[in-house]
């Protein structure tokens, strides 16, 4: 009888607590939950230079490049919102919160830049590719920062 | 002569015809994030749908019925309706993603949003099903379609390491980085890509479509046997395009966008139009497909006259059903939704399904009443009960994997 509503109740409390605000308990748990968009960020900048570089070449038309880079607009719009949603544990993990969404902003500027660029509306190649290696590397960094803290 | 050429043509629109919307994301997914160390699903996958599209296709060709007609004749209303229940819906499901990569292939070859594409693809759709004979359409987006073999030659201009490759395809290791739960959840991802319960009801409804009698089993025994599989080949391409591309720089595919990427960078501009291409039709085929098998299903189980070969007029219901379906399809995708995402939990929702599609094949496949005898061998039963483990553990698992890998993320 005290099985039968200790169980339910136990299993309702685990369901609530886990769609909890802020679950999250130590540094290592806001590192790992900091890592994701950031590799997420750095996939929508790789793919970015990759159609960059085509597109540069004449291997690919202006529609794919512009397509696949309104496509990493919003991968980094995801992971923008998944860093910001965080609630971090402590003030240590409210630094690396703030370095990962300076990292992902700087990387949608560069995406974005790009995209004008393949637009005919930018600045020259070489601007465009070195801003997005520089947010490629921005976000490397971080990660294997947090990879290592995590 | 002509015999040839019409078992060439049959090979042809099978392996144009075996690809969807559901087999390139999965497979571009897949490589990207495990190389092709999922490589194995795509044979099983690919040797499963072979096994089944035959059975039905012989069910059909045998008793001149589709084989869901006979499946509420053999089970009964319930289990019939719960059979019908979950294809219609798995089927409603694929169709919303078909249309969605439609819109999203003419996307690439536009860069028009693809929310203006949708109600143009859906009324394409229609079209076609409306005024175009079934023969025609059939031949026409499976040849068409074929030239996707493009990712096939995208691998060898790539020049990739020819022995990472094999090593990821002959000894799958899962990464620390990804773990078990998300290889096992991409697995059965795969796996309900290549069997895609619509393809099995379109593959005997065809057969009554076209009329085949027992001659014609040899041929569509060939179609299956050799174009499927070369199908399968062109998915590992895919995947294969992923790995050696997007694995090493840790990119992970989520856009129909990336998918072509590869391709351009091996081929250039010519290339890329010609996988555009094969990408539209592919859909193009597939949604034709599915909303064709919507009407098949529901039309089958409720006694409803249709058929291709009837004018509209004399399958009313069957046409109509199809038109609701098309609606609903572009509905859905003018929400917004993400095309992909729909993709993604259509392949996952097919191989939940897959139980209730294939056992009633194999019961029918085996029932002299209807087959007279010409039931299944001991071998092909033997086969179908192993595959038949096999789809009941991928679909009890699909869910549960679902929810722990957060639909693999």
């Amino acid at each position: 009888m005290l099985a039968s509503r200790v169980i339910p109740a136990l299993v309702a409390l685990a369901t609530v607590a886990g769609c909890a605000v802020g679950s999250s308990s130590t540094q290592a748990d806001d590192a790992r939950a900091l890592t994701d968009p950031l590799q997420q960020a750095s996939s929508a900048v790789a793919t970015a230079t990759i159609a960059v570089d085509l597109l540069g070449d004449d291997r690919v038309t202006p529609p794919v490049a512009d397509t696949a880079l309104v496509d990493q607009v919003a991968v980094l719009d995801e992971a923008a919102f998944a860093v910001t949603t965080l609630v971090p544990t402590d003030a240590t993990t409210a630094g690396w919160q703030q370095d990962a969404l300076a990292a992902v902003r700087d990387a949608q500027g560069s995406v974005v830049a790009a995209r004008s660029w393949a637009n005919d509306a930018g600045h020259g190649q070489q601007a465009v590719d070195d801003a997005l290696d520089a947010s490629a590397h921005r976000l490397d960094q971080l990660t294997t920062q947090l990879q290592d803290a995590s | 002569m002509k015999k040839v050429l019409g078992l060439a043509l049959g090979i042809l629109t099978a392996i144009g015809g075996f690809l969807d919307i559901g087999d390139l994301v999965t497979n571009a997914v897949v490589g990207s994030r495990f190389g092709l160390s999922l490589a194995w699903v795509v044979l099983v996958g690919v040797v499963g749908i072979c096994l089944f599209a035959q059975m039905s296709g012989k069910v059909a060709a045998i008793s001149g019925r589709a084989t869901f007609e006979i499946i509420r004749e053999r089970l009964g209303p319930r289990a019939g309706g719960a059979n019908l229940a979950a294809s219609f819906l798995i089927n409603l499901l694929t169709l919303t993603a078909e249309v969605g990569g439609i819109a999203l292939a003419l996307q690439l070859a536009s860069s028009v949003e693809p929310r203006l594409w949708i109600p143009v693809a859906g009324l394409a759709v229609w079209l076609v099903i409306w005024r175009t004979r079934f023969s025609i359409m059939e031949n026409v987006t499976g040849l068409v379609g074929l030239t996707l073999i493009v990712f096939a030659v995208a691998v060898f201009l790539l020049g990739p390491d020819w022995s990472t490759l094999a090593d990821q395809a002959f000894h799958p290791k899962v990464s620390a980085q990804e773990g078990q739960a998300s290889y096992w959840y991409y697995a059965i991802a795969l796996f309900g890509a290549a069997m895609t319960p619509y393809e099995v009801f379109f593959f005997s409804s065809g057969a009554v479509e076209e009329k085949w009698t027992v001659k014609d089993l040899s041929q569509s025994r060939m179609n299956v046997l050799v174009g499927f599989p070369l199908g399968g080949v062109l998915s590992v391409a895919i995947a294969a395009c992923a790995a050696i591309v997007f694995l090493p720089k840790g990119i992970e595919v989520s856009s129909l966008s990336q998918i072509v990427l590869p391709v351009a960078l091996a081929g250039g501009k010519l290339a890329l139009a010609v996988v555009i291409v094969g990408i539209v039709a592919a859909t193009f085929g597939a949604a034709l497909e599915t909303s064709l098998s919507s009407g098949y299903t529901l039309a089958q189980f409720m006694g409803w006259s249709w058929g291709k070969f009837r004018r509209p007029a004399h399958a009313a219901r069957f046409h109509l059903s199809m038109i609701i379906c098309l609606v609903i399809a572009v509905g859905v995708l003018m929400t917004s939704v993400n095309p992909v995402a729909v993709t993604e939990f259509s392949v996952v929702f097919s191989a939940v399904a897959l139980p209730l599609t294939y056992l009633p094949i194999l019961v029918v496949a085996n029932d002299p009443e209807y087959m007279g005898e010409r039931v299944n061998g001991r071998l092909t039963n033997g086969f179908a009960l192993v595959y038949l483990v096999i789809i009941v553990v991928a679909s009890v698992a699909a869910i549960p994997l679902m929810i722990v890998t957060g639909a693999g993320s």
